[in-house]
């Protein structure tokens, strides 16, 4: 056993279920659905996926929820990616809106937590999180005005626009970015509204779009802990949420690796199985190598000490950049190993590539990430 | 996003051939000719880049990701007018009279705007570098005449290149791995000519194009000794266009599955016989792995002005993304890059009109003709009768052996396999470092970057792997010696 599986033993039973489920219920139709950007195959989905307990695995018992850790959401989230990384995105934004919410009071997570367990209900409730970005030209930010509190501005492009009703949202309310405000929203609050569909390359299931609001009501019942005071819920949720797209970018690139590797061993070219070629096998075992070498990173992305880390430490993002960065070295080689094929939607590693180059960016690139770590330690001093 | 706010690229004015390459100063000193024509080209062809092209490509992009056979006719219309579709033709023929370097500028250009689109309107002047590749004269100043006429009359003339098979990619295109190969298209002898069978797959143009220059072997169990090259229209009975492939990137350039069940080729549609079949090969590689690495850097020179662009404009806090330093720095890192390989490029394709086929052109007995004849000539009935005769073939085949050696053609292959990795790896990984400046949002489809990064991976693969481009190098550079 592994030391990765060593650690993970208790979740064995959750991925193996997680596992069945992807390629029983994802695997034939995701191309598909890729090439349709098919957002109703993924409703499909997640409504079938309520029957093992997905989207509840985050959410304590006592709502209706599996109360899973964070650990045993990642290691779901890296064997469903390795199916589709876009059906793994839109769990792992709806987690991360769990995650916030769990910091609530018992009224509000009775009020928006119960709903994204609940399997009962016809139209599958799903979460998402807007983070503040150094990107944002429009700052969201409160106004108040006749005794009401009043949300304007626009979030960066976020995942689950489009399928999310319940809006987890995280605003700087000073300029330092000390004050941090959590607050809860259903999208069909009057003044919210989607904006403009990205259109991304990868994760085509899961439409990133800005959510855009105008004087949105904030009732008192909508905000998380105290205004100005959701530091440590943004650490929790950011923390957990760089460590799944650690998780799913891992898993994706796991899925490309085996398949390159398959196809190495049965396709003959130049003389010999190309597996057999020294080049490919110094491609495979590169491949392998940060395979590895990314599964121990976002493993340890996991532990209660990173978990909760404040927000100003970053550590998270720093696992999500070599994770991802990883990945998509991984699922390039993966491409060319298959040569022409590799370029043809019908193999499924091009898709592979798109998605992964997508989860690099989500909460900045690896170069602004790796320069904002040090840039606000010294901020901080 | 607003483009006119910089002028750089595409948006300044033409030509910066020789501010983008210096050097090549000493050379307009010396042949002023030479560079100056290069730049007219280079001219028109980032005009019609900037304003036809780029405006239409990510909607083309769109429109076929949803039906693949998508053609923008009206573009290529345009382009058709502006004689680009026939760049590589003598200008006394009725083409744009390009050289080498000014075929490099033109791709460039072109390439910047769109990989798809500039595939669309330039690869068929490799049905002019095919047929110059072949021996005969005749055939190519009739091919040359048949394109120069469909071009007046507006009517597409598209070629095509069918070497790739379902079991072969690699292995068609280098002589130790074509002993091994295992075919899956064969050609029998039968009277009066051949009879074809057999699937070719992922041929650019391929649903389109109205001849298949085809390289076929006689028999299965020897592919070397009996590879041979057929010219086939497409109007032959028995040939079909099977699937035309979704793909990742480069969307607008069909890539498609020929298949050909008894297809009848005429004698004289046989172009190189059996056994020269690789040499074909070879020598048309000789010149376009240069190109084609050369087409890949024209594509990260286009991510980089669209990064350029975005960084400018794009708002943070008080300022602007293009003002943070770590931007400048990668930036700075992308265009010394591009610096670099162009200067590679422009190496390449002057060496090319130095030493390899287009050097035709200099020589006294063409040289004479194009200066002394009449246009109207060269495309007469009567002229192109006599090109077909014995002693015309004959002396011009013997002419261009003379200049295309075997020697030039594998240096040739060996330099073009070096620019090609060179450039090809450089749109890929500009295509994602440019999209790491610009972050998530930038990624979006309206901004092009994404769909840089998409068209360029497949570079890297086709016109051989970069992988076998490197055994070519290699073998051509040191393994001769060992």
């Amino acid at each position: 056993m592994s030391a990765v599986e060593e650690a993970t033993v208790e979740y064995n039973e959750i991925i193996d279920v997680c596992r069945k489920f992807a390629g029983n219920e994802i695997r034939d139709k995701v191309q598909e659905a890729d090439l349709e950007s098919d957002t109703a195959w993924l409703k499909s989905i997640w409504t079938k996926s309520r029957e093992i307990g997905l989207p509840g695995l985050i959410i304590p018992e006592e709502f209706n929820g599996v109360g899973q850790s964070e650990l045993c959401c990642a290691l779901a989230l890296n064997v469903l990616a390795s199916e589709c990384a876009g059906f793994a995105s839109v769990l792992t934004y709806h987690f991360a809106g769990c995650i916030a919410l769990n910091n609530g009071k018992p009224s509000q997570k009775e009020r928006f937590l119960a709903q994204l367990a609940d399997i009962d209900i016809s139209e599958p409730a799903i979460a998402t999180v807007l983070f503040p970005s150094e990107m944002d030209e429009n700052h969201l930010h409160i106004k108040e005005s006749n005794g009401k509190l009043l949300l304007n501005g626009t979030s960066p492009l976020t995942g689950n626009a489009e399928h999310a009703n319940l809006l987890c949202i995280f605003l700087e309310e000073d300029e330092e970015g000390e004050e941090i405000t959590c607050l809860f929203l259903d999208k069909k609050t009057p003044g919210v509204s989607i904006g403009e569909n990205a259109m991304l390359p990868g994760l085509k299931v899961n439409p990133f779009a800005p959510i855009v609001f105008q004087d949105a009501v904030i009732e008192d019942e909508s905000i998380i802990g105290e205004r100005g005071k959701g530091g440590n819920i943004l650490g929790k949720t950011k923390n957990a949420f760089f460590g799944f797209i650690a998780a799913m970018a891992t898993g994706a690139a796991g899925s490309a690796y085996e398949k390159a590797h398959a196809y190495a061993e049965e396709r003959y070219q130049f003389g010999k199985i190309i597996i057999n070629h020294q080049e490919i096998q110094r491609m495979l075992g590169n491949m392998l190598t940060k395979l590895n070498a990314g599964t121990a990173v976002f493993m340890q992305a996991f532990s209660d000490k990173s978990l909760n880390l404040s927000y100003l430490s970053q550590e998270a993002s720093l696992a999500k950049a070599f994770c991802s960065d990883a990945a998509l070295e991984i699922v390039i080689d993966a491409v060319q190993i298959h040569g022409g094929y590799g370029y043809m939607h019908e193999y499924g590693v091009e898709k592979i590539m798109r998605d992964c180059k997508v989860l690099q960016l989500i909460g900045g690139s690896s170069p602004l990430i790796h320069k904002n770590k040090i840039a606000n330690e010294q901020k901080n001093k | 996003m607003d483009y006119f706010q910089l002028e750089y690229g595409l948006f300044a004015d033409a030509p910066d051939l020789v501010q983008n390459v210096p050097a090549l100063g000493k050379l307009k000193e010396k042949c002023p000719e030479y560079i100056k024509r290069a730049e007219e080209i280079q001219k028109l062809a980032r005009k019609f880049a900037r304003d036809e092209i780029l405006p239409k490509s990510l909607e083309i992009d769109l429109k076929c990701s949803k039906d693949p056979e998508y053609i923008d006719w009206e573009l290529w219309r345009k382009a058709n007018r502006e004689k680009l579709t026939i760049a590589f033709i003598p200008e006394k023929m009725g083409g744009l009279g390009c050289s080498s370097i000014g075929a490099l500028a033109l791709l460039e250009e072109l390439t910047c705007a769109c990989m798809g689109s500039g595939a669309n309107i330039l690869f068929n002047n490799f049905g002019i570098l095919g047929a110059m590749v072949e021996n005969k004269t005749g055939i190519i100043m009739n091919i040359m005449s048949e394109m120069v006429e469909a071009q007046r009359q507006e009517k597409p003339l598209f070629w095509s290149w069918a070497i790739t098979e379902p079991s072969a990619g690699t292995d068609v295109e280098d002589g130790r791995a074509m002993a091994t190969m295992k075919p899956s298209a064969y050609a029998e002898k039968v009277k009066g000519g051949y009879r074809i069978n057999g699937t070719k797959c992922f041929i650019t143009n391929g649903s389109i194009a109205h001849y298949v220059v085809a390289t076929i072997c006689l028999d299965r169990s020897n592919p070397l000794e009996t590879m041979a090259t057929f010219l086939v229209p497409t109007s032959s009975k028995g040939f079909s266009v099977g699937r035309v492939e979704r793909k990742c990137g480069q969307k607008s350039s069909q890539t498609a599955e020929l298949i050909f069940e008894d297809v009848f080729v005429p004698e004289e549609n046989l172009w190189e016989p059996s056994g020269s079949g690789l040499r074909h090969t070879r020598e048309m590689l000789s010149t376009t792995r240069g190109f084609v690495g050369s087409a890949a850097m024209g594509m990260a020179r286009g991510a980089l002005e669209r990064c350029i662009q975005y960084v400018y404009q794009k708002k943070i806090g008080k300022h602007r993304l293009i003002d943070e330093d770590w931007v400048q720095i990668a930036i700075a890192d992308i265009i010394k890059d591009i610096k670099t390989v162009r200067a590679a490029c422009v190496n390449f394709a002057v060496a090319v009109d130095t030493y390899h086929a287009t050097r035709l052109f200099e020589s006294l007995p063409v040289k004479l003709a194009f200066k002394l004849l009449p246009g109207k000539l060269f495309l007469s009935k009567s002229l192109l009768a006599l090109t077909k005769s014995p002693l015309v073939n004959e002396g011009g085949s013997k002419m261009k052996k003379k200049i295309v050696s075997n020697e030039v053609i594998e240096q040739f292959v060996k330099e073009g396999s070096a620019i090609k990795v060179a450039g090809t790896d450089l749109a890929m990984n500009v295509a994602s470092r440019v999209l790491d400046i610009v972050g998530l949002e930038g990624m979006s489809f309206r901004y092009g970057m994404e769909k840089s990064f998409r068209d360029a991976k497949i570079t890297q693969i086709y016109e051989g792997t970069n992988q076998a481009n490197r055994l070519d190098l290699f073998h051509g550079e040191v393994g001769e010696k060992i």
